[in-house]
């Protein structure tokens, strides 16, 4: 290395240093997964789903302690929750931790719904009238005169002066099933209707999908259940759930088969270089490339948006990995063809070639950038930012760190012939790469109209069955509403949204009773409009001759009329303000009424959410729901899979006006049909021949499947660059060893994941593999036909 | 919902009481030595059939409620009262359920979401089985002579008074009077001064239950 040299390898590592301080400064990984949720506009069905996703009740575990008996099970509970809120890796993500009714429930009870009593006598004004005619008050006095009979009549001899019609009694009877289905009480604590278990209900403050977050927190779950359990002799059981468990589990797989992947990959690789090069140089030039690439996208990413997705981070680097090609294209010429003035000749000379592989792979990210989903616009830019860092990077270090000379073993040359043989071979009878390149197409041809699309993001997750089991059992005992449809209200405001969501309450009564839906749950009991609390209240109020009326109907079946006084003072008083949402939000019942509040955007748009259960007719109750604004029967399972649907084909036509745009580019570069198709035609049918073959063998396309096309398109474009920018023999033969190795790596690399049996994984796996294979066997090819024929002389040479 | 449990507890007191009043075979002559004695004879009752009379005398209502019917007792805590007049209903508990059938169609309490009602009514069978500890775990238990009845050397008086919330906020106290092993009277003091009174007609306490019995009074289901 001369002496100027060393000084810009030194000053290109304080570069880099600079970077690594500033990402390790200002780091902050997301796992936030509506980063990668469609957005939409704040009343659209995809943006409700994108908040449902991340909704209180998708960050709310249920525990389920079992025990001997439902004493020990409500024993257990009290000191589960003492754990859990001591244990700091709980504590620090806990939003709330309920495993019985909040202290001072009945007093909020008391203090908020009896001044409001009269609000809640019916739920309009008609059905005030309805309740108050003169034989329904003679009805009532009878009715509360036989409950007054039963065993239960302290309770309404007590409320019955000021509530005569038994308003309040109603509702705190709705309130004692509001939290959950199968839930009973013991001491104080939630307890199952069935076998002895208690039930604990914990929110996180983070996203389930935030792993960093919840995999502690699951742990100190463990631990606090471990500790109980030695407490009570090793008696009790914990069964729980919650999509944290089944975000860090599919986590921790994917991470367990990447690891396994990279072991052999990396192995593989090394293996690949020492047999070819016998030298570990090039993986460590590859990897100073790459993680340049890498530094620069994150540094870049994490000032435009002050933190980095985790996913951004894993498929950015993958992306970024396309660079690699750089480092083994300029190792294999300065190996098989060095320019005799030094490395940095043989690296000018590959200049342009290289320069345009990266232009075209960025021109492909930037079909992306202009995508609805965040996530993908910052992985588009985290990998066009990572391919320049490489691009840059290998400029920079590799003519100065590799040896003056690095010649391939025998091996390697060995390699480069036969593959050099096999061009000439290709060259002399052009029918067989012709045939070939037209088998792919054909393969291409007739496997695409067999493709099939999966857009439905839960089946990129393999679901860990005694998970589900467990899961399904832990709701089947407690929650038995629908996890994926529900009702949504949805107003300007907080009175619009409630005012909606008394309708859809009217509007599901009516479905019950046609038989359409078996039952919901909803906040409509405990927290009607304030319209229709005003309503009902003012019709109350309004009616002079309620209490002369109440009155001779109580006198009539024997009360002491006078001492119903408070009810008459309570009709001749002003209406107390109606109650509303943040009346509750700060009392002990708000955990009854937080679960179904949703707030859409920033402009005030608040959703009302009711859950449903055995909903038997969905297109008759969506009927019903049509004839209310705002109001609507949301599937968010179904929504998602719409929006990614739609994405997804957004998102084929951004990548076909990149690859256009590729094709532009390297026309433009080379104004030369034939050099343009030896470019570009390999990634082109390569990418054709692998959805083709994908289509055939009836594997599903999604996203993922996409960003892979999109990785295999920039490598197949990168290697016909490599050759069409060959001059020579020598420099083809050069390209032809750096193509395979690279095609190699890659395969080793991202290939070796359709081993995997992870959706996910096994998804990028066969696409990438499949497609570099495909690319890998039509750059020569289409370079074979393109290229004018060798004289025989130089065949022999 | 306190209240409700706490009048749920005192009318089960009562039926709970009166069905060892007048109880058939019993020696009447001889006082039990103490409160635990008297809950111990409670104990070995194997079925209680007894038919009462009862006075609800309520601040809302210008004249007493008066009811009478029977009430039926199966250990360990099924427990079914029937009103026959003057208006027939049928009250039934279980561990899991309060029900109530009457004019009004059938109304169905779950007992295992009703934290205080359960609890109450597990005393009260904790009175049927004579369960002294954990009685005396909710309220203050006093054992006396039955002042109302200085000359009867076999009349006693039990007085269960809840020791703290929510019991004490519905229930002044509940007084048992009774000769020997036999409950006669029951009252119950409520804090705003409504009290019922039960009296014990007759009462079986050796009453055996037949299946079809079970299964219509207490819901058991045959096996």
């Amino acid at each position: 290395m001369i002496h100027g040299e060393r000084r810009s390898v030194v000053l290109g590592l304080l570069v880099l240093a600079g970077l690594a301080a500033f990402v390790a400064a200002k780091l902050e990984v997301t796992g936030d997964i509506t980063h990668f949720l469609p957005r939409g506009a704040a009343r659209d069905d995809v943006e409700l789903a994108r908040r449902l996703t991340t909704s209180e009740l998708t960050r709310t575990m249920i525990l389920l302690v079992g025990a001997r008996d439902v004493a020990q099970a409500a024993a257990a509970s009290r000191a589960f929750e003492e754990e859990l809120r001591a244990d700091p890796r709980v504590a620090a993500g806990l939003q709330a931790l309920e495993g019985g009714p909040p202290a001072g429930i009945e007093e909020a009870l008391w203090t908020l719904y009896h001044p409001r009593r009269l609000a809640f006598l019916a739920d309009d004004a008609a059905g005030v009238a309805a309740r108050t005619t003169t034989p329904a008050l003679g009805e009532a006095a009878a009715h509360l005169k036989r409950q007054l009979a039963l065993p239960i009549s302290s309770l309404v001899s007590r409320l019955a002066p000021s509530d005569p019609l038994l308003v309040l009694r109603g509702l705190f009877e709705r309130l004692a099933s509001a939290r959950a289905d199968g839930i009973g009480l013991e001491d104080g604590r939630f307890v199952t209707l069935g076998a002895p278990r208690a039930v604990l209900f914990l929110s996180t403050g983070a996203p389930s999908f935030d792993a960093p977050v919840q995999r502690p927190l699951l742990a100190g779950v463990q631990d606090a259940f471990a500790a109980v359990d030695e407490r009570f002799d090793g008696g009790l059981t914990l069964a729980w759930t919650g999509a944290n468990r089944f975000a860090v589990r599919a986590e921790e797989t994917i991470e367990a088969d990447i690891r396994r992947v990279s072991i052999w990959s990396i192995m593989g690789i090394v293996l690949l270089f020492v047999l070819l090069f016998r030298s570990l140089r090039p993986a460590g030039l590859t990897i100073l490339v790459v993680g340049a690439g890498f530094l620069l996208a994150t540094a870049v990413c994490l000032a435009l948006f002050g933190r980095i997705h985790g996913v951004t981070l894993a498929f950015g680097a993958a992306l970024i990995g396309v660079s690699m090609d750089y480092t083994v294209h300029f190792y294999c010429h300065h190996a098989l063809a060095p320019h005799p003035d030094g490395p940095r000749r043989t690296l000018a000379a590959l200049w342009p070639g290289l320069a345009l592989g990266a232009a075209t792979t960025v021109v492909g990210f930037v079909a992306l950038i202009v995508s609805t989903f965040p996530g993908l616009r910052e992985l588009a830019i985290f990998a066009a930012f990572g391919i320049l860092g490489a691009l840059f990077a290998t400029r920079w270090f590799l003519p100065a760190l590799v040896a003056r000379e690095s010649p391939p073993t025998a091996l390697g040359h060995a390699v480069a012939a036969a593959t050099d043989t096999a061009r000439r071979a290709m060259e002399r009878r052009r029918s067989v790469p012709a045939l070939l390149l037209a088998a792919v197409t054909m393969l291409g041809a007739v496997g695409l109209p067999r493709v099939t699309w999966n857009d439905d993001i839960a089946d990129l997750n393999r679901l860990d069955p005694a998970l589900v089991k467990e899961d399904a059992d832990v709701r089947a005992a407690v929650v038995r509403y629908e996890q994926s449809r529900l009702v949504v209200a949805i107003g300007a405001d907080e009175d619009a949204a409630f005012e909606a969501n008394d309708r859809v309450a009217r509007a599901l009564d009516d479905a019950v009773a046609a038989g359409e839906l078996g039952g919901f749950r909803g906040v409509g009991a405990l927290l009607p409009s304030a319209a229709q609390q005003r309503e009902v209240d003012a019709a109350v109020r309004g009616d002079p001759t309620l209490w002369p009326r109440m009155e001779a109907a109580l006198a009539a079946e024997g009360f002491v009329v006078e001492a119903f006084r408070p009810f008459r003072n309570a009709l001749l008083a002003p209406a107390p303000p109606p109650l509303r949402y943040a009346d509750l939000s700060d009392t002990p019942l708000a955990p009854l009424v937080r679960p179904f509040r949703l707030e859409l955007g920033d402009g005030g748009t608040i959703g009302v959410t009711t859950y449903l259960h055995d909903l038997r007719d969905a297109p008759a109750v969506a009927r019903r729901l049509d004839t209310i604004a705002g109001a609507r029967l949301v599937d968010v399972r179904a929504t998602l899979e719409g929006a990614y649907g739609a994405y997804r084909s957004r998102m084929t036509t951004l990548l076909l006006v990149g690859l256009l745009a590729v094709l532009a580019l390297v026309a433009l570069r080379y104004r030369d049909l034939r050099r343009t198709i030896a470019a570009a035609l390999p990634a082109l049918v390569g990418a054709l021949g692998t959805v083709g073959l994908l289509g055939l063998l009836e594997v599903p396309l999604n996203m993922l499947s996409l960003v892979a096309l999109l990785m295999i398109v920039s490598m197949g474009v990168d290697y016909g660059v490599f050759l069409a920018e060959a001059r020579d023999d020598a420099h083809v033969r050069s390209t032809q060893l750096a193509i395979l190795v690279a095609g190699l790596s890659t395969v080793l690399g991202f290939g070796l994941l359709a081993l995997s049996d992870h959706p996910a994984l096994f998804s990028i796996g066969t696409t990438s593999g499949v497609g570099v294979v495909f690319c890998l066997l039509l750059a020569p090819t289409v370079g074979a036909l393109v290229r004018p024929r060798t004289p025989r002389t130089e065949e022999s040479s | 919902m306190r209240s409700f449990a706490a009048s749920l507890l005192l009318s089960l007191s009562v039926v709970a009481a009166a069905a060892n009043e007048d109880v058939t075979e019993v020696p009447t002559a001889t006082r039990p030595v103490d409160a635990a004695a008297l809950l111990a004879a409670f104990a070995k009752m194997e079925g209680l059939e007894a038919s009462f009379e009862e006075e609800k005398h309520l601040a809302l209502l210008a004249a007493p409620l008066k009811s009478k019917g029977t009430i039926w007792f199966l250990p360990p805590g099924y427990l079914a009262r029937e009103v026959t007049a003057p208006e027939p209903s049928l009250l039934r508990i279980t561990p899991d359920e309060l029900r109530i059938e009457g004019k009004e169609g059938v109304e169905r309490i779950d007992l295992r979401r009703s934290d205080d009602v359960r609890h109450f009514v597990t005393s009260l069978v904790r009175v049927f089985a004579g369960d002294r500890v954990a009685l005396e775990r909710s309220y203050d238990v006093a054992y006396a002579p039955d002042p109302d009845a200085p000359d009867d050397a076999a009349a006693w008086e039990l007085v269960l008074t809840p020791k703290e919330k929510p019991l004490t906020e519905m229930l002044k106290e509940l007084r048992l009077r009774g000769t020997g092993l036999a409950v006669r009277r029951i009252e119950v003091h409520e804090p705003t001064g409504d009290r019922t009174v039960t009296r014990v007609l007759e009462a079986d306490p050796a009453r055996r239950f037949s299946v079809d019995e079970k299964e219509r009074l207490f819901g058991i289901e045959p096996e």
